[in-house]
């Protein structure tokens, strides 16, 4: 989604991530509370089974998704000069991005070893 | 009763105050238009917009207590003492009650509050059928008095760019009729960051409606429109 921000998208994209990340935090609660991870070994064995990865890099792209939306939105609000605006968006975009890279490299280390 | 009254003569005042005043003659039945009434009888300078008297011209919005609500229809009795009557919030005052309702209008217009149609128009009336005729149930009631929009936080802050919950509450009784054929082009309108998306479901305007209409609702059927359009 680029800066110049399109209404219908952005607000559709908004709800779909928000299901998602309503299920996947469900799902991943109950299933902890059923078989609770005991030790570093099984919340690894838990958290590197391929689906679970899959699953979890969409939760986080549906994190960064939501939260580029939200946050600017909250921006498009309250902050009227564009100049402000502008550099706010920009550094978000990098911090979002930033996130993503981090995120990146958790996954090629989950799935390497 | 004791009454607390925005005042603004711009020509005068160099800025706006509370003037205080007190009536002794209000009955239980007594609207705050007619106090009102009463108070301009001994200050002939007070100034506000009235017309029906009954809740159906729009023309007497105001903020009574901090909540927007028609003059006529708001019982002096059920009011918390002193009665603060202010302008609607977030509007040019022109003087003492009266507000510019150009930026109110002016989305009115944007929204083009009337049917569109491209086939040849019939020899006839337009038929609608009963269930057809029930969709614009609650859209057509709007008397355009202001209360929603001017109680709406993102029309403070954008106040040029958002519609405003009056004037989509308005695109949605026309996107509803099935008799207007400008649905494509009402929607496109209304796409973008601002125009309708600035609405967050804040539901003041739910709430200070004196024709218990519902904009949030509408503005939810619009996005939906969307969607079915989207895909």
């Amino acid at each position: 989604m680029s800066l110049h921000a399109q209404g219908m998208r952005a607000w559709l994209l908004q709800r779909l991530t928000a299901i998602y990340i309503a299920i996947y935090s469900l799902a991943i609660i109950v299933w902890v509370i059923f078989n609770v991870p005991v030790n570093y070994t099984s919340w690894y064995a838990l958290f590197s089974h391929p689906l679970l990865i899959i699953a979890t890099v969409i939760f986080y792209l549906s994190v960064l998704i939501h939260a580029w939306v939200g946050v600017r939105d909250i921006m498009v609000d309250y902050i009227k000069p564009s100049s402000v605006r502008f550099v706010l968006l920009t550094g978000l975009a990098f911090a979002l991005t930033g996130i993503a890279t981090w995120l990146l490299l958790i996954v090629i280390s989950l799935v390497k070893v | 009763m004791r009454f607390k009254i925005y005042r603004y003569n711009p020509e005068i005042d160099n800025k706006p105050y509370m003037q205080e005043f007190e009536l002794d003659n209000v009955t239980d039945d007594m609207m705050l238009r007619d106090a009102l009434l009463l108070i301009k009888a001994e200050d002939e300078t007070l100034t506000f917009r009235h017309s029906c008297g009954e809740g159906v011209c729009g023309s007497d919005a105001v903020n009574i207590n901090g909540t927007n609500g028609l003059a006529c229809k708001s019982r002096c009795s059920e009011l918390k003492q002193p009665i603060e009557v202010r302008p609607v919030p977030s509007m040019p005052v022109i003087r003492d009650l009266v507000v510019d309702m150009e930026q109110f209008y002016h989305h009115y217009r944007e929204v083009k509050p009337y049917l569109t149609v491209k086939d040849p128009v019939p020899e006839v009336e337009f038929k609608q059928t009963p269930e057809q005729r029930e969709k614009l149930d609650g859209l057509y009631e709007c008397i355009l008095c202001g209360c929603c929009t001017t109680s709406c936080p993102s029309f403070w802050w954008n106040p040029d760019k958002f519609r405003g919950p009056a004037a989509l509450l308005q695109s949605y009784r026309f996107l509803a009729d099935s008799r207007d054929q400008a649905t494509a082009e009402r929607l496109q309108e209304l796409d973008g960051p601002y125009r309708m998306f600035r609405c967050h479901s804040i539901m003041n305007c739910v709430n200070v409606c004196p024709k218990g209409l519902n904009p949030t609702e509408a503005i939810h059927s619009i996005k939906k429109l969307m969607v079915k359009d989207l895909v």
